[in-house]
């Protein structure tokens, strides 16, 4: 694909606002992401993710500020941009009535992209046994699956993703999360959008926090742990009246002195260290804010 | 080319969705032109001008029924794909909303006038095709249009469709209050749709405005008016 520039930043959003009458649900939002790059959208319902996603995808223009995709600007150029950017929406929203095969050759089509490319995406997701069945007998996780498809039917090096194993099982969730490390692997940047943290831990190089339309906090999953989370330990005892229990200790000198006593007494069954996670960084910032 | 080439690809996936899923409806449109057949219609004991004014008026109601399936159909398609994002999917693919409403247009245009050259040639009717077919497709388009901006208006489709009912009374307002035998009350003219209705009438052969220019013209203009103020409406909206 074309860019119009050899551009470091294949994504540049500064300032972008969108107000819904007096309700701003996007606030001056501004961060960058490189190619190759993953970044994750995380905030509460709605923090304004999935209407940021809706401006970069140049379905809804901003009210302010500004945004360029490969060089691109999101306002002006907006077909070129959504030339080099798949969609996956939060809805599953298939032409029910149409087959799995259909629903991707029409987007082929208005892709202007060989049907012969169909075959394999479907047999790459499991769903070439039933590409000729209406999507309406589909259950979620294969509507999910289909829709990554159809988001990579013209092999964009941007994806925008919205919630893509919202409401699915752990087996499901585990395909697409694969599925998504492999384009990963293949150099196709993304930003996803998010309420499972394993996804987001798993994927992203980089974590965006965002509530009430504003961006919170912005940097990598392990540097936002150690800054705003405490690693915890777990310890196993017996105690004095001969019952185990269990404790979550920070690793701080009183507790570990603590620790060290009732080893030396031999009541310790365990140790476990607990690592920081992007849980309770998020539970902190939307607490905090 | 590329443009027409995705005009194309959205035309054939509406028939693919039709064929897969709303069969009935098509099914339907052809019982009526089955059951259209003047013995079903004209009481058997009619008299002779009883029977000429039922036939002079046949054909436009079922040219009615069929625009109304048009204006219901389109209406709540997209309203139903707008609901449910599937428009913002076609969206963000190259086609632009002028393909959509070009391919929307052709679609009901083709399916509607389709219907009404079945219906004619069921019931055996003696009339120029090629004028009422005309006449058929204007009609088609103007009520595809308008449907489309409804469609686009509504927030679901079954707001979608009540809009669409009161669109239609009001369109069809004048036909539906004129009597077979009366020809041109003035009223009738505060109505947009009468001129079109008027042609209709004229090419059955019963219209009092028969080789009048305007007949020929009017509803032409107000077609392409309704397209492009529809066409301009989708274009600026935002929330698409």
């Amino acid at each position: 694909m074309e860019t119009k520039e050899r551009v470091k930043n294949i994504l540049v959003v500064s300032g972008l606002c969108k107000s819904f009458k007096e309700r701003k649900a996007v606030d001056n939002i501004s961060f960058s992401l490189e190619k190759g790059q993953t970044m994750g959208l995380l905030g509460p319902n709605g923090a304004g993710k999935t209407t940021l996603l809706q401006m970069l995808a140049g379905l809804s223009p901003p009210t302010a500020g500004s945004a360029t995709v490969f060089g691109y600007d999101l306002i002006r150029e907006v077909k070129e941009v959504q030339a080099r950017i798949g969609v996956v929406f939060e809805q599953a929203n298939l032409f029910e009535e149409l087959s799995a095969y259909q629903n991707l050759a029409l987007f082929c089509r208005l892709y202007a992209r060989p049907l012969a490319r169909i075959q394999p995406l479907l047999e790459r997701m499991g769903l070439w046994e039933r590409a000729y069945e209406p999507v309406k007998n589909f259950s979620r996780g294969l509507k999910q699956r289909l829709l990554i498809l159809r988001a990579l039917i013209h092999r964009p090096p941007l994806l925008l993703l919205d919630e893509p194993c919202a409401c699915l099982d752990p087996v499901s969730s585990r395909i697409i999360r694969n599925y998504l490390l492999e384009l990963k692997n293949r150099g196709v940047s993304m930003l996803l959008a998010s309420h499972n943290l394993e996804d987001v831990e798993s994927l992203c190089d980089k974590v965006c926090f965002i509530n009430r339309g504003r961006l919170v906090l912005l940097d990598t999953p392990s540097q936002l742990k150690i800054t705003h989370a405490n690693p915890m330990l777990r310890v196993v005892y017996r105690a004095a009246d001969g019952s185990t229990k269990e404790e979550l200790a920070q690793p701080t000198l009183k507790n570990l002195w603590r620790i060290s006593e009732l080893y030396n007494e031999g009541r310790v069954l365990s140790v476990h260290s607990s690592e920081a996670s992007l849980n309770e960084v998020f539970q902190k910032v939307c607490s905090n804010s | 080319m590329a443009g027409l080439k995705r005009v194309l690809s959205l035309f054939i996936k509406e028939w693919q969705e039709l064929v897969a899923g709303k069969l009935w409806l098509l099914l339907l449109v052809l019982s009526l032109s089955l059951a259209a057949a003047d013995t079903v219609f004209i009481p058997p004991l009619a008299s002779a001008q009883a029977k000429t004014a039922y036939q002079a008026v046949l054909p436009v109601w079922l040219i009615l029924i069929i625009m109304a399936i048009c204006l219901f159909l389109t209406a709540s398609t997209v309203a139903e794909e707008k609901a449910e994002k599937k428009l913002q999917a076609l969206l963000v693919t190259p086609l632009s909303r002028a393909e959509y409403f070009c391919a929307k247009l052709l679609f009901v245009a083709l399916l509607g006038t389709g219907c009404l050259g079945l219906t004619l040639l069921l019931t055996g009717y003696p009339a120029d095709y090629g004028r009422v077919l005309l006449a058929g497709l204007f009609g088609t388009l103007l009520f595809a249009a308008v449907a489309i901006a409804i469609g686009i208006a509504a927030p679901n489709p079954p707001a979608a469709r009540t809009i669409a009912t009161m669109v239609y009374l009001v369109f069809a307002l004048p036909l539906l209050l004129k009597s077979p035998q009366s020809a041109g009350e003035g009223w009738r003219w505060l109505f947009p749709s009468n001129l079109f209705f008027c042609r209709l009438e004229h090419t059955m052969g019963s219209g009092a405005l028969n080789g009048l220019l305007p007949v020929r013209v009017v509803p032409a203009l107000e077609t392409i008016a309704f397209i492009l103020c529809s066409y301009c409406f989708i274009r600026r909206r935002k929330d698409i």
